[in-house]
């Protein structure tokens, strides 16, 4: 198989991770459309990605999902009996072929589970990015206790992500903003999310100016789509010690 | 070389009627997979994949050329799909 310049080969890793940019997926995409050199590769690549979440640690399934396990399983055998009745043999590999499934159900089920985990507060970005060079600011909550957020700023200090934990979801309309209070400037905003029916939030951060020259950043809750300027109480905050 | 199904035995996830132990199996084999890349080219992979980043996001995020992170991920992905070849060549059904 040759791999000249014209293929996309070397932009299938990363397309089929979608960690393209628009403009460079569109061209992979087009390129797929017409290449069966490149197409089959690509099939390749999504077994690779395929077989990504199998990496992830599973997670315990919390103890209403036995429950729903468990009343499948009587529907199931209720089910089976009357034909299964005149073969104990059967009934044997039923139950066995019924657990098997349910077993690696429950396997897929913490994978896809902890996937959606890991995008949040616990996530490996967060355990990352806390070791890099940035900088980590973590909020904590003025109002609802559980409620706090960490700040990863990146290095060239105009990036960053919000991993938000505990707060309340709002009703249509309202949004949480995020404001860098600035020592010689007004408030700015730097994003404005939603929560989960966990109280959730993964954001991207549009970080306004340097750390350094801010004396707290806060999360308000505000008026979609948003505020010039913060016009709720402090709901999340972090001081400037220095 | 003979001719791969499409999708591999990770079609467990989208339709988990494979065996425990192959879950287990491709657990134990992708694991050991991303620990045989160099660590800078699994960061990649775990802030595209698991992270849900662009090459650019992750190229800022780690303050790195967007043209090494492309490099990163492209290596990395190819490294991983010669590791895990053996789990594509394991006779998945035939998928669409």
């Amino acid at each position: 198989m040759t791999e000249d310049r014209e293929h996309v080969v070397d932009e299938l890793g990363a397309y089929v991770l979608d960690a393209l940019d628009e403009a460079e997926r569109t061209r992979v995409r087009a390129h797929l459309a017409v290449c069966s050199v490149c197409a089959e590769r690509l099939a390749d690549y999504r077994a690779v990605t395929g077989t990504l979440p199998f990496a992830l640690p599973p997670v315990s399934p919390p103890p209403e999902a036995w429950t729903t396990i468990h009343a499948v399983v009587r529907q199931r055998r209720a089910r089976a009996w009357p034909r299964l009745a005149s073969g104990g043999r059967w009934i044997r590999v039923a139950r066995w072929s019924a657990a098997a499934a349910i077993v690696a159900g429950l396997l897929a089920w913490n994978i896809m589970l902890q996937r959606q985990v890991w995008r949040y507060a616990e996530g490996p970005q967060v355990e990352k990015l806390a070791r890099r060079p940035g900088r980590l600011v973590i909020l904590t909550g003025t109002r609802q206790a559980k409620a706090s957020a960490r700040l990863f700023a990146a290095v060239d200090g105009h990036s960053g992500h919000l991993a938000v934990s505990g707060l309340t979801p709002l009703p249509a309309g309202r949004v949480y903003q995020l404001w860098f209070l600035r020592k010689a400037a007004p408030p700015a905003s730097a994003a404005t999310f939603t929560v989960d029916a966990d109280g959730r939030a993964w954001v991207t951060v549009s970080v306004p100016g340097p750390l350094d020259d801010t004396r707290a950043i806060v999360v308000t809750e505000e008026p979609a789509p948003a505020s010039p300027a913060p016009t709720g109480p402090r709901l999340l905050e972090a001081e400037h010690r220095r | 070389m003979r001719e791969r199904d499409t999708a591999p035995r990770a079609s467990l996830i989208a339709d988990p009627t494979g065996t425990p132990e192959e879950a287990i199996g491709l657990r134990r084999v992708v694991t050991a997979a991303l620990a045989e890349l160099p660590p800078a080219q699994r960061e990649a992979i775990e802030l595209a994949y698991y992270g849900g980043l662009t090459q650019a996001e992750i190229a800022r995020e780690l303050g790195q050329p967007l043209g090494t992170i492309k490099g990163r991920v492209r290596e990395a992905m190819k490294r991983l799909r010669v590791l895990l070849r053996p789990l594509m060549d394991f006779g998945g059904d035939p998928r669409p």
